[in-house]
């Protein structure tokens, strides 16, 4: 049996975020027989879809508000001043119900709050693609290589959260009312209300090689694949959720989301740029090799001071992802030959060694197979990158384009504020500046302490403290106490 | 003007260099100049004592009796007792320590310059260690286990108490507690559940380390105030005590008596100087410093700045800073020689002897301005100085303590005196003297001595001449005023951003036993922040967008044009109060009858700005409104998310009055 890999399916990113709650949601709410090749997309816009793809808007609109007005009305939204409900109120809580606005794509995706709002678009709908990547397989996948799941999926876990929400007395109606419109001829009958999460065979995770339960798992080693594990499973826990409005809970998973995709295969590819480089050099420690491709030594992101040329993180990163999927494909390939499956990453180095397949050489000498490079390349980018408009700002960004051509880290106010609060154990437990930077280790960010204080300072995150450096409080603001 | 009435040689004795035919001794200047910028050293060596010059600091609270505590210990041990003296760099931890070894008869050989990380002893039985975590753990001794060095003495110890009595006195940094724990968490290095449970204690004292260690707790030994800690429990057999006391838990600048800590220090340091400042020229800018801060009164006046300095800053000194800012206050900054002078005092000579025999009165009035930077107000305040033909300005290095400073700086930010300055200042138009009005007030008692008369006289001179160009006299004039202003703010204690800081000290006050509520006014502005109203909706709720990712308030129904789904939300159910935590103070929101708290906010002074720039229930804007309405947010977004929902309404704003939903 051949040497395995973490399995992550490739990526390609949604033009709205909010696509990756849906994909979550639509994985453990069945669709109705006959409607799963329409895509849903909140929010049409003019743009064509590819050939071939259906694409249809769930916002109410024309006939379909009158339907949802309706059906809020005799779910219990009525006017104080009595008579039917008007139809601005139908007209505005359409629009409370809006996302960030991407610039480009075929659509605007709902905010994804709830259960019904999450389900208001799928990823063919986002993508305006007839076959999207499986999104939930891959979070799923992330989720279970980063720890013990007991049972526990990332979408299942989001499932409890949004049934939270979805039986709130202010979103209760609302849900209904989309659940018995606009989304009825997509649900398959009689699941509304869902009760429980009912798992899509092809989002079920899959299986953590054994070397990584014993080397990474168990060994606490830190990486986006375990910042992803305990950020979910702390953000999906009822000491956040019971605290968090819907749409600032679906603001931060969706975060979450982008931050554990975008570092996901920044990871995946220093990874395997790591492995080649270790395989071609004799004269390093196997050992040494295995740690450090398991814990990247330097930034994944640069974050530096400087021109604004210099501070364009693109360069570096598209230089990684050329050269770490080059470098993967050739050691999937050159590991899938040899005759005995070495037991860990160390093993596998020296075996690879012995075997001195030319294809790792040619990979790292900037040659090699690249087939779904602008795909991962876009996936990072755009899972990091702040897209909106004015009237609906992406809070959660980590970069920013400036002045066109060039992309600089630029945390958005609410970005510092989830990787801190992801860095506590809960919303009234004391977090410090050293359990943050150790967060966004892990995920292969490794900010300067002093930019990092600067992010924390402007956000107003940080109490102030005698005793200075890793030591300085946080104050999150949340109480429950 | 004076002429010079020093020879070089005695300029060489006061400057500290070496005279043909002796030594010179060391200056009480020369002295002072070693600390200002810090230590000495990075932890202070058993053994290796201070001369009598140096005053000393007085402790913090508990200290003394800590160490005392120490000391008796050891007649009647304990299987392990542990103290841990807490905090940030320069708070006086290895002073404590050095004085502990003192009294223990621990000492450094004298043939070693280098403090060391631990000093052993054994004293009736007991194996005593002093441990100063501020010194790198040798590799030697430690090895790959460096990087969580204290944890592996603490097992160590642990493992030592079964043979014999063990009690270390420790001096630790909390950031390096910190840093332990997260090597702990991400490599294992055989460190056990003792050394573990103990570190992460140490970290935060509400964790549960008897329960780690699976045992219970008994009472402690030692009361010493909120910040002291103490275990005691029995494990194995074995009897074990943990203190930790956190040194820089209260400001320096608390008045314990009569005076704060900082200002006993500073007033010795001050009594040092005396004679060597009045055997300088009575025109050098240092003797005035000293002449200024010589009354015991003008104490006080200096401890509030640096108390509201403090307040600005939201950071508490330490001792190195008061070491620093006292030789900020004597001798002025940091400068660069630029004349080839070897000390500082060469080169306040050479600028005395240049400003009173230049060969124009502009030549006489740089010298002065140059002299100006070490005046104490001006370094104090970090005053740029007029410098180069265009009277240009420049500014002298910083320090950290200028964070806060340059907050309450009575020039930057005008005080209650800025109008009689300004009134002042207009005597120089007729070749008047500012001075001479202000002083008829006594808004410069205790604060004008000969350097500033001769400035003064020096500025008014050249600025009255043909040769001041208007541009370079406007830049002088301006100048000359800020110098003013900011010595009447020292002078009478009126300092820039006066409200916030005194509106902080009495929420402070108002939380002095834990908890408090604020002052009433004070309290309207804060929820004006907080729960701004709307136009249109009762003064008792708040008007939010509904499902929207950030609690950002409605407040005019001009807002959009189209129809807006949005949520009217009372708040008359959720209190304000304050509750000091540590140094700091927080404003915690709670629901009418019960206690959860159920949003926070740091009360800085910042947010005290923001709250008194608001006018009418309305938010005012300050320049740090970007960075303080981010927290504001979610101290919103927190409190209202635990009104009931049975309280709240959904309403639709469409271009009039909200229309109510059931």
């Amino acid at each position: 049996m051949a040497f395995a890999f973490p399995d992550l399916k490739r990526p390609q990113y949604p033009s709205s975020p909010e696509v990756l709650l849906s994909a979550l949601a639509w994985s453990v709410v069945p669709r109705a027989p006959g409607h799963n090749e329409t895509g849903l997309i909140y929010q049409r816009k003019e743009s064509r879809a590819k050939r071939g793809v259906t694409i249809e808007q769930t916002m109410p609109r024309g006939q379909g508000l009158e339907a949802f007005r309706a059906s809020l009305q005799s779910n219990g939204w009525t006017a104080v001043t009595g008579g039917d409900l008007p139809k601005v109120v139908a007209e505005a809580a359409v629009d409370a119900m809006l996302g960030v606005k991407p610039p480009k794509g075929v659509g605007y995706a709902s905010s994804a709050i709830g259960l019904a709002g999450a389900l208001l678009q799928d990823p063919i709908g986002g993508l305006a693609t007839k076959n999207p990547p499986n999104f939930a397989n891959l979070l799923n996948t992330m989720h279970a290589l980063g720890g013990s799941a007991e049972g526990q999926t990332a979408a299942s876990r989001w499932f409890d959260v949004a049934r939270y929400y979805s039986a709130t007395r202010e979103l209760k109606a609302l849900e209904d009312a989309l659940a018995g419109t606009t989304l009825k001829n997509f649900l398959r009958e009689g699941v509304w209300p869902p009760n429980s999460p009912q798992v899509a065979k092809a989002s079920v995770p899959e299986p953590a090689p054994s070397w990584w339960q014993a080397s990474v798992v168990s060994a606490g080693v830190g990486t986006p694949f375990s910042w992803f594990h305990s950020s979910w499973n702390r953000l999906c826990s009822p000491e956040w959720y019971t605290i968090l409005p819907p749409r600032r809970w679906a603001g931060w998973a969706v975060c979450v989301l982008r931050n554990a995709i975008g570092f996901t295969f920044l990871w995946e590819a220093n990874f395997f740029l790591e492995l080649a480089r270790g395989i071609a050099d004799h004269e390093r420690d196997p050992t040494t090799v295995a740690r450090w491709a398991l814990s990247p030594t330097r930034p994944l992101v640069p974050y530096q001071r400087g021109g604004i040329a210099q501070m364009d993180v693109m360069p570096s990163i598209r230089r990684l992802l050329t050269q770490g999927l080059a470098c993967r494909k050739a050691i999937i390939e050159a590991a899938g030959e040899l005759s005995d499956e070495p037991n860990d990453l160390a093993s596998l180095v020296e075996a690879l060694r012995t075997a001195n397949p030319k294809s790792i050489k040619t990979a790292l000498g900037g040659g090699g197979d690249k087939g779904g490079l602008p795909n991962l390349i876009e996936t990072v980018r755009y899972s990091l990158l702040a897209r909106s408009a004015l009237d609906t700002p992406d809070h959660h960004a980590l970069l920013k384009v400036v002045s066109r051509n060039y992309t600089h880290v630029a945390p958005a106010p609410e970005w510092i504020v989830v990787m801190s609060a992801m860095a506590a154990t809960g919303p009234s437990d004391a977090v410090r500046l050293g359990d943050v930077q150790r967060s966004l280790e892990d995920i292969g960010f490794k900010p300067r302490i002093d930019f990092l204080l600067g992010e924390l300072e402007r956000a107003g995150l940080c109490a102030s403290a005698s005793d200075g450096d890793e030591g300085i409080e946080i104050n999150l603001g949340f109480g429950r106490k | 003007m004076n002429s010079n009435p020093w020879s070089s040689e005695d300029a060489k004795v006061l400057a500290g260099l070496p005279v043909a035919g002796g030594t010179a001794q060391e200056t009480s200047f020369q002295k002072l100049q070693k600390r200002a910028f810090g230590g000495e050293d990075v932890a202070a060596r058993p053994g290796a004592e201070d001369d009598e010059w140096w005053p000393k600091g007085p402790l913090l609270p508990g200290v003394q009796e800590l160490t005392r505590d120490f000391v008796t210990g050891i007649e009647s041990p304990e299987s392990l007792h542990l103290v841990f003296l807490l905090g940030g760099a320069g708070n006086g931890k290895s002073f404590a320590a050095r004085s502990l070894g003192k009294e223990l008869g621990l000492a450094a050989s004298a043939s070693d310059a280098l403090a060391h990380r631990i000093y052993k002893a054994t004293r009736n039985g007991v194996r005593i260690e002093l441990l100063n975590d501020a010194t790198i753990a040798p590799s030697a001794d430690y090895q790959s286990r460096q990087p969580v060095a204290l944890a592996c003495d603490i097992q160590r110890w642990w493992g030592e108490s079964a043979v014999s009595p063990v009690a270390a006195f420790c001096c630790v940094n909390r950031g390096i507690v910190i840093d332990e724990l997260r090597s702990l968490s991400e490599q294992g290095h055989d460190i056990e559940v003792f050394a573990r449970a103990i570190l992460a204690w140490l970290a935060s004292p509400e964790s549960d380390a008897a329960g780690q260690l699976g045992t219970s707790l008994e009472e402690a030994k030692l009361v010493l105030g909120e910040h002291y800690h103490e275990l005691r429990f029995n494990l194995g057999g074995r009897s074990v005590r943990i203190s930790a006391m956190s040194v820089d838990a209260r400001s320096l600048l608390d008045i314990d008596g009569d005076q704060s800590r900082a200002g006993m220090l500073f007033q010795q340091i001050v009594g040092r100087c005396r004679d060597d400042a009045l055997a300088r020229p009575a025109d050098c800018p240092i003797r005035a410093n000293v002449q200024q801060w010589l009354p015991p009164n003008t104490i006080l006046g200096w401890e509030n700045i640096l108390a509201h300095a403090e307040i600005a800053s939201g950071r508490l000194h330490s001792y190195r800073d008061v070491w620093g800012l006292a030789a900020l206050s004597i001798l002025g900054p940091r400068f660069a020689v630029t004349d080839g002078s070897q000390s500082l005092l060469d080169h306040v000579d050479r600028c005395l002897h240049k400003a009173r025999n230049g060969s124009s009165p502009k030549d006489r009035l740089d010298a002065l301005l140059e002299l100006s930077q070490f005046r104490m107000h001006n370094a104090l305040f970090r005053s740029p100085i007029p410098s180069g033909g265009d009277a240009l300005p420049f500014y002298p290095p910083t320090t950290p303590a200028h964070l806060g400073l340059s907050l309450v700086d009575p020039s930057a930010w005008g005080s209650m005196d800025s109008h009689a300055v300004e009134v002042a200042m207009q005597s120089v138009a007729l070749g008047g003297m500012p001075s001479e009005s202000l002083i008829g007030s006594g808004l410069l008692d205790n604060a004008w001595f000969g350097f500033d008369k001769y400035l003064e006289q020096a500025i008014v001179e050249y600025v009255g001449s043909d040769d001041c160009s208007d541009r370079v006299r406007r830049r002088l004039v301006s100048w000359f005023g800020g110098y003013l202003t900011r010595l009447v703010g020292v002078s009478t204690g009126r300092l820039g951003n006066l409200a916030v800081v005194t509106q902080w000290k009495l929420c402070r006050e108002a939380c002095v036993n834990g908890v408090g509520k604020l002052p009433l006014e004070f309290e309207k502005a804060i929820r004006s922040l907080v729960f701004p109203q709307h136009d249109d909706v009762p003064p008792d709720r708040i008007l939010v967008p509904a499902f929207a990712a950030r609690v950002e308030p409605l407040q005019a129904s001009r807002d959009g044009a189209s129809p807006r789904l949005a949520e009217i939300i009372p708040h008359n159910s959720i209190n304000l109060q304050v509750r000091q935590q540590g140094s700091r103070l927080v404003l915690e929101c709670t629901l009418t009858g019960h206690a959860e708290v159920i949003g926070q906010l740091v009360l800085d002074f910042s947010l005290v700005r923001e709250a008194l720039a608001c006018r009418g229930r309305r938010a005012g804007q300050t320049e740090s409104t970007a960075h303080v309405e981010p927290r504001i947010e979610r101290c919103r977004a927190s409190s209202l998310s635990a009104v009931p929902a049975i309280q709240r309404r959904l309403v639709v704003i469409s271009g009039g009055s909200p229309v109510e939903l059931n």
